[in-house]
């Protein structure tokens, strides 16, 4: 068995000094491993992230994350990455991370993800250079997605971490008009392909928490505005998750 | 034309708080009507047993 803790959007700022540690006093008791969906930071400033690598220093338990669109604010996201690793957070970009917790190997790809819409309504890489540019920092990234989720094949469980939606249906009463901006179905053909067993995103703060891919792999939105919670928990059994992609 | 509507948003952390918010708004730009989209997020730990099962 294997319990996986994730939240998305913490949105630290120098203010948030004392706020969100509380929330997980406990969480070593009722997870492996902790996973942030991006947006870890207001605005990509590295006293926030100093913030959050001090609200979660007593987590005492592997945490890895994937940086957010706000991360990138201040377009110093190379030293949020720094601080955040000098602190034990892994961050990862189209690379992936393998942990053993109980004898399962559970295997992490990640990676922020970019927009560009859902099948049907999308972006495509076709006109002026600006929007060739956008869509294809969405192929590049899924493609890195892809790559790094099948570098995993062996372990007992395959995540994908996205701070951008893989599918519509965590969308949930985001407007349609921004839903190129909060995803692509790219990271969902990547998470297909690469074979994952579970998706999570963050970034629609008035998405739902649930959707799946079209190839069936569940897909959960933790922005903790959806959530509402600190975290929330998801446990595998390790030969269950084996057998059901068999 | 003056603009008459005012919209807060942002996280608070308690529905008083978010009341709060909108009275304190009030007090510092009277006549205006305010637009309090402040959402509520508990960051409480989930409860016990609360995983979700995933296979």
């Amino acid at each position: 068995m294997i319990r996986v803790a994730a939240v998305g959007d913490l949105h630290a700022g120098v203010d948030s000094r004392g706020l969100l540690r509380p929330g997980f006093e406990r969480v070593a008791e009722r997870a492996d491993l902790l996973l942030l969906a991006g947006d870890l930071t207001r605005c990509g400033d590295p006293d926030e992230a100093r913030v959050l690598t001090e609200e979660l220093s007593d987590v005492g338990l592997p945490r890895i994350a994937v940086l957010g669109n706000h991360d990138y604010e201040a377009g110093r996201e190379d030293e949020v990455r720094r601080i955040l690793e000098q602190a034990g957070i892994q961050v990862l970009e189209g690379e992936s991370t393998v942990l053993d917790a109980g004898g399962v190997r559970v295997g992490i790809a990640g990676s922020k993800g970019f927009g560009g819409g859902f099948t049907g309504a999308c972006a495509t890489d076709f006109g002026e250079p600006e929007m060739k540019a956008f869509v294809r920092h969405t192929k590049k990234l899924a493609s890195h997605l892809e790559e790094a989720l099948r570098e995993l094949d062996g372990v007992d469980v395959k995540i994908a971490l996205m701070h951008y939606a893989p599918v519509e249906a965590t969308l949930g009463s985001e407007p349609l008009e921004i839903y190129p901006f909060l995803g692509s179905y790219l990271l969902a053909e990547a998470v297909d392909h690469g074979g994952a067993h579970l998706a999570i995103h963050g970034h629609a703060h008035r998405g739902a928490e649930k959707g799946v891919t079209p190839g069936g792999v569940p897909v959960r939105n933790v922005a903790q505005p959806v959530i509402r919670h600190a975290y929330y928990v998801y446990s595998f059994n390790g030969k269950s998750a084996l057998a059901a992609t068999a | 034309m003056e603009e008459t509507r005012v919209t807060v948003g942002g996280r608070v952390s308690t529905p008083e708080r978010q009341r709060a918010v909108t009275l304190a708004a009030q007090e510092l730009m009277p006549g205006k009507e305010i637009a309090n989209e402040t959402v509520v997020v508990a960051q409480d730990e989930p409860e016990p047993g609360g995983d979700e099962r995933m296979a």
